[in-house]
């Protein structure tokens, strides 16, 4: 039974809950539900500022819980009277469920159909949720889960997709497009055979302890093998002796079966081959049902496949093998919530209801501080007790994201440079950073609250509650799915979040913005004052890789600004070291760039202060003298010490109001400044706000400038686009430069044509 | 873990008392008084019957037979005996009309006690076993089957039929026992034909108790030679089920011209179940297979129910109700699934009631499940799923006519409607179950067709 402690830890902000929709199962109920949550104003564009955000809680709990936790809702939520719940359910005693679910929280109930809602909390989770999919590798000793993420981009779809439901039966159904989609096939040999034919056999159906079972047992001693057909005197067969010829073929012997049962071992035995016999089935009819598929994205669903990991082996490994090698089996991470997720898509009262969100019209981003550890995705063999486990929260990022459009159709784009899930020295090293920096983030929190009094106390719990998930991250990397460094400083700064430090570094930004834009002059007469032309953007560009060395981020650089001598932009500039750099492709740009190869330019920046305002807006000044359009691209929320949109605007109405050139190509649209959509220190190009896409093809872009070790080490080093692109950063930490075979501040620019595909 | 060996019987190991009482009765007197007075060539069970030879022709149906019938045999048993042994309404495969069909070269005949042979057509091959006998086995993982050459009575014009009598054993001790015995003028220079992954095992066993060599033929190519053969020879072999229809006009003879024969699909289901794509008796592969077969059924059978054979775990079978343990659309849905098209008694999810058994006991709710009703869900699970999966091949391939073989159907109309339904419900009618009068018999034939040995010495 679940404690009230457990549900505060999954029901959370219920007093600000809004909309809720059930999915009620035979053994477990998933309830999602939306609600209002305080977050410190974004400033999406210079109109609209969005106060506040949507949260979307999606909980999954056993069924022989559901009062409780309708009472406990009942209790926390207020009134919701009148209000319509939507639900949906594969099974006939699901009248009991509604009816307490109405009765308790007096709303309306609404079924919906539970296909549908199936397709829907699919194509949500697909295009919401990066490392949603995953294939299962069990020999794989590093990691046997291997991520992948699926959006609709310009050059690839989604869609078509297959989805395979395994819950009492097995249903299989392609998915066309948004909202089309048949019913191609289907067996009532699913996992109600499994669990039937084990009550019956064993009289447990308790999946913990099947599939326990099943990990232990021997089938080959109730299976027949080749071995028992062909004697020991098959060589030159080709069959393995170990090969299941038929299942439970020992026992259709009368003697051999009354005696079996008998056998110590005879229950685990018996319901490993059970599920060794069911898994093979449904791989083998799914394979020749998808043999004239054009898609070979199969996913599986259902309760049975759940996190399972022998249930995902013998799976992939049927698939596998019935298809030749042509299918291969996909799993979702958070598909147990997809048809309550769908239920909430579906209901008609919400979508009626304006100036709420329409949740399939914006894009959402797995809020992983509020997720507790299991629910993230760790497989595991015990399942529905772990209640805790069961909790996705998702913030609404308000905005439509989509993928950067210029990205190489040819190449296929993975943002991360390391993948800590099968670099474990880089894993190590990457928690040990964020381990040991995690106090010093939490005094800079507190400093920028430092008239809060309660403020000690909240960095307090954020220290203790990042520390707890890097621990479960040491464990169970793949916990996020791919473990990576981006996703390690987001959950950071969602943890931040979630105890109201909105923004650690706002005094330190602002600070810096000031004192850049004020030195801002010096640097753009300096440069001015240059005559030759091609001189003057080297000495920009290395400008925009001094302005680099200024970061928070960075452990050796905030020795450098915490020492006792003031840090100035002539300083960083005497950092970087003399070329030839360590990646040394400046002459190639210059040379590009002075034959007018680069007419329209996006630069994503990094920092605030002097890397954004002394770095980037000279190196952009000098492109639009050479009468280039210039779009800037920063962050939408805070991160670290990155410029955030909002700060963006504020240094640029300073800016241009002390710099003519500027001010003239802003009023003119030749220089502009956009947001990512995004709040990290790493750049994402998988999901970039929509109306950036829109710009960037507008505009023509033909050069895309990406600067800071974020953005353009840990992410994108290895990123191909469709226009020339520039990399830029200097190296700020021993072990980076240790691995790109540096040394402490190498600098790093990389200048790269887009690789030409010749038919 | 899925591979298959190629012919597997279907039947249970040995010393387990089958309902086949004749072929039971065969091998204890066999053992225990050796009949040394038969003639060394004749098959001491078919010789003293009458041979009737069957012209049928639509609508008319022999019902003689059927009073050959002992009474205490189980329908299963008996229905297996008259397809083997009676003509049935037929049906031209060709031209999908019903045509008088007569019968030109060999039909298949039956002595009273049941154990089944066809008079080999008059080919110059086989005049040389009017000498000398040929016996071939199929041993697979459960069952062996036996097909072995004698001289049939004489005629009114003096001349003598060639027969091929066909005979199982539920071990290969049995059939030792009988091979004995009727073999007798073997010598150490003799051959036995064997198949199936017994030959392998029990090679050594067979050279010593019998002095003979062991020739081994190809599973495969035993299979589908002894398929092509019987479908050629003999005009009655095929058959469909027609549910709908009443007592025999639910079978109906499928002749097949010659040269309409290929390509086919030949679904064997022993222990396990091979699928084989045949273009040409030469020309084959094996496409797939599963280990959901006859052992599954048996073997769970065996585990879940007091049924101590396959005919009683069949019984049983038409006697339980599998709605009692299966979920059905209904019972998930209320009724029927319109959005998938899918009527109220679909099954969902075959012992999707049993998962919840402990729950819904616990409340009152049900008694245990009945074994009739387990008998009856686990006989549709494996059926439907070997007819789901026939069809998806089949239509993989584009195969019209898909043939079942081996040892589990043993025309048992609730398999094989469950398989016809379900091949008629996928393919939407486009391809037809079809059944084989001689299912569990087609690799020992094609074994006993070998004369490589023979041919050797001539």
């Amino acid at each position: 039974m679940l404690t009230i402690n457990e549900m505060e830890c999954a029901l959370r902000n219920l007093c600000a809950a809004e909309h809720f929709s059930f999915d009620i199962g035979l053994r477990v109920i998933k309830v999602v539900y939306t609600s209002r949550i305080h977050r410190h104003p974004a400033i999406v564009n210079e109109k609209f500022s969005k106060e506040g955000g949507t949260r979307l809680h999606c909980i999954h709990f056993p069924f022989t819980d559901l009062d409780k936790v309708c009472e406990y809702i009942a209790q926390k939520v207020g009134n919701l009277s009148g209000k319509t719940v939507q639900f949906t359910s594969t099974h006939k005693d699901s009248e009991e469920c509604v009816r307490i679910i109405r009765d308790t929280l007096r709303v309306k109930m609404e079924r919906v159909n539970d296909m549908r809602c199936h397709v829907k909390g699919t194509n949500f989770l697909l295009s919401n949720i990066l490392d949603e999919v995953f294939v299962y590798d069990h020999h794989n000793v590093d990691c046997r889960y291997f991520f992948q993420t699926c959006l609709n981009s310009p050059h690839s779809s989604v869609y078509p997709y297959v989805l395979v439901n395994v819950g009492t039966g097995m249903s299989i159904v392609r998915v066309n497009s948004e909202s089309d989609f048949e019913y191609i096939g289907g067996s009532h040999c699913g996992g109600g055979a499994f669990f039937g034919l084990a009550q019956l056999l064993i009289g447990s159906a308790d999946m913990d302890e099947l599939l326990v079972m099943a990990e232990d047992g021997d089938h080959r001693k109730v299976d027949s093998l080749v071995s028992d057909i062909y004697g020991m005197k098959y060589e030159g067969l080709g069959l393995p002796p170990d090969l299941i010829a038929g299942s439970f073929g020992k026992c259709s012997n009368t003697k051999f079966a009354d005696q079996v049962k008998n056998d110590p071992d005879y229950r685990k035995d018996c319901i490993r081959s059970l599920l060794l016999m069911i898994s093979n089935s449904i791989g083998q009819v799914v394979s020749l049902v998808l043999n004239n598929e054009k898609t070979n994205r199969l996913f599986f669903n259902g309760f049975m496949v759940r996190n399972h990991p022998i249930i995902m082996r013998t799976l992939s490994y049927a698939i596998n093998f019935w298809s030749k090698g042509a299918l291969q089996a996909h799993f979702l991470r958070h598909e147990a919530f997809n048809a309550a997720i769908g239920a909430m898509i579906l209901g008609k009262e919400r979508l009626e209801n304006h100036g709420e969100v329409d949740i399939e019209k914006v894009s959402w981003r797995e809020h992983y501080a509020g997720c507790s550890d299991l629910g993230r995705f760790v497989p595991r063999r015990p399942t529905d007790a772990a209640f805790r486990g069961e909790v996705l929260e998702l913030d609404c990022a308000d905005i439509l994201m989509r993928p950067f459009p210029l990205l190489s159709p040819s190449v296929e784009y993975d943002p991360d440079t390391v993948d800590l899930n099968s670099d474990l020295a880089a894993r190590e090293f990457w928690l040990t950073i964020m381990e040991e920096s995690v106090h010093k983030m939490c005094s800079k929190a507190i400093e920028s609250q430092h008239d809060s009094p309660t403020a000690a106390a909240r960095a307090d719990v954020v220290a203790k509650k990042y520390l707890e998930q890097l621990k479960l991250l040491r464990d169970k990397p793949f916990a996020y799915g791919t473990c990576n460094v981006r996703n390690l400083l987001d959950l950071r700064e969602q943890i931040f979040q979630e105890h109201d430090f909105d923004d650690p570094f706002k005094l330190q930004k602002k600070l810096e913005n000031d004192l850049a834009v004020r030195e801002l002059p010096k640097v753009v007469t300096k440069l001015d004052g240059m005559d030759d032309v091609r001189e003057r953007l080297a000495e920009a560009t290395k400008g925009l890789l001094a302005g680099n060395v200024f970061d928070w981020g960075a452990k050796e650089v905030v020795k450098l600004m915490e020492g006792k001598e003031e840090f100035t932009f002539q300083k960083a500039m005497d950092v970087v070291p003399a070329r030839p750099w360590l990646n040394d492709d400046l002459d190639e740009f210059l040379d590009a760039s002075m034959n007018g190869g680069h007419k329209s330019i996006v630069v994503f920046v990094d920092n605030s202060g002097a890397d954004v305002v002394l770095g980037v807006l000279p190196f952009a000044r000098e492109f639009l003298k050479l009468g280039s359009k210039v779009t800037i691209v920063s962050n939408l929320l805070p991160a670290l010490n990155d410029i955030t949109f909002g700060e963006l605007i504020q240094v640029m109405k300073e800016v241009t109001d002390r710099d003519e050139l500027l001010k003239r190509h802003t009023e003119k649209g030749t220089f502009k400044i956009m947001h990512s959509g995004q709040g990290s220190p790493c750049l994402d190009m998988r999901r970039v706000d929509s109306e950036l896409c829109k710009a960037v093809l507008d505009d023509k872009v033909d050069l895309v400038v990406i600067e800071g070790m974020g953005r353009a080490l840990h992410t994108n080093f290895n990123a191909q686009f469709m226009v020339p692109s520039l990399k830029a950063a200097v190296i700020k930490t021993r072990w980076l430069a240790d691995r790109m075979g540096g040394d402490i501040f190498s600098v790093v620019c990389k200048y790269e044509k887009p690789i030409v595909d010749l038919m | 873990m899925l591979e298959l060996s190629y012919s597997l019987g279907g039947f249970p190991l040995n010393g387990v008392p089958l309902g086949l009482k004749d072929e039971e009765d065969h091998t204890q007197s066999f053992s225990s008084t050796p009949s040394s007075s038969s003639s060394s060539l004749s098959s001491p069970s078919s010789i003293s019957s009458p041979v009737v030879i069957h012209t049928s022709s639509k609508g008319r149906i022999l019902t003689r037979s059927v009073s050959h019938f002992d009474e205490s045999k189980s329908y299963t048993e008996r229905m297996d005996e008259l397809l083997l042994s009676s003509s049935l309404r037929r049906e031209n495969t060709l031209d999908g009309k019903g045509n008088d069909f007569v019968t030109k070269r060999t039909t298949s005949i039956s002595g009273s006690r049941g154990a089944p042979f066809i008079v080999l057509p008059k080919e110059e091959r086989f005049e040389i076993l009017r000498e000398k006998g040929r016996f071939a086995v199929d041993i697979g993982g459960t069952l062996v089957k036996l097909v072995y050459s004698s001289v049939g009575p004489p005629d009114g014009d003096g001349t003598t039929d060639l027969l091929l009598n066909f005979r199982k054993f539920q071990s290969i001790e049995y059939c030792i026992d009988f091979l004995k015995d009727v073999w007798q003028d073997r010598n150490s220079e003799c051959y036995l034909n064997g198949t199936g992954g017994g030959s392998f095992k029990y090679a050594e066993l067979l050279q010593k108790e019998l002095g003979v060599k062991v020739k081994r033929t190809d599973e495969m190519l035993s299979l589908i030679t002894g398929c092509d053969f019987l479908l050629r020879n003999n005009e009655d072999e095929s058959f469909t089920y027609h549910h709908e229809a009443e007592g025999l006009e639910r079978y109906q003879y499928k002749p097949i011209e010659e040269k309409a024969i290929y390509p086919f699909l030949l679904v064997n289901i022993g222990t396990g179940i091979s699928v084989l794509k045949v273009d040409s008796p030469t020309s084959f592969s094996r496409v797939g297979g599963s280990t959901m077969g006859g052992g599954a059924f048996i073997g769970l059978g065996n585990l879940l129910t007091s049924a101590r054979s396959f005919d009683e775990l069949l019984l049983l079978a038409e006697k339980g109700d599998h709605r009692q343990v299966d979920s059905l659309v209904s019972d998930i849905y209320g009724g029927d699934y319109d959005h998938l098209g899918l009527a109220a008694e679909v099954i969902a999810g075959s012992f999707g009631k049993c998962s919840t058994l402990n729950h819904r006991r616990a409340q009152g709710l049900c008694e245990d499940a009945k074994e009739e009703d387990i008998a009856k869900s686990l006989l549709l699970m494996i059926s439907n799923t070997i007819g789901q999966m026939a069809f998806l091949y089949s239509n993989r391939f584009e195969m019209r006519r898909i043939y079942f073989g081996g040892f589990f159907i043993r025309k048992h109309p609730i398999s094989m409607r469950t398989l016809s339904y379900a091949i008629n419900y996928w393919s939407k009618g486009v391809c037809e179950a079809l059944f084989l009068k001689h299912e569990g018999y087609l690799g020992a034939v094609g074994s006993f067709l070998d004369m490589t040995e023979e041919q050797k010495k001539e």
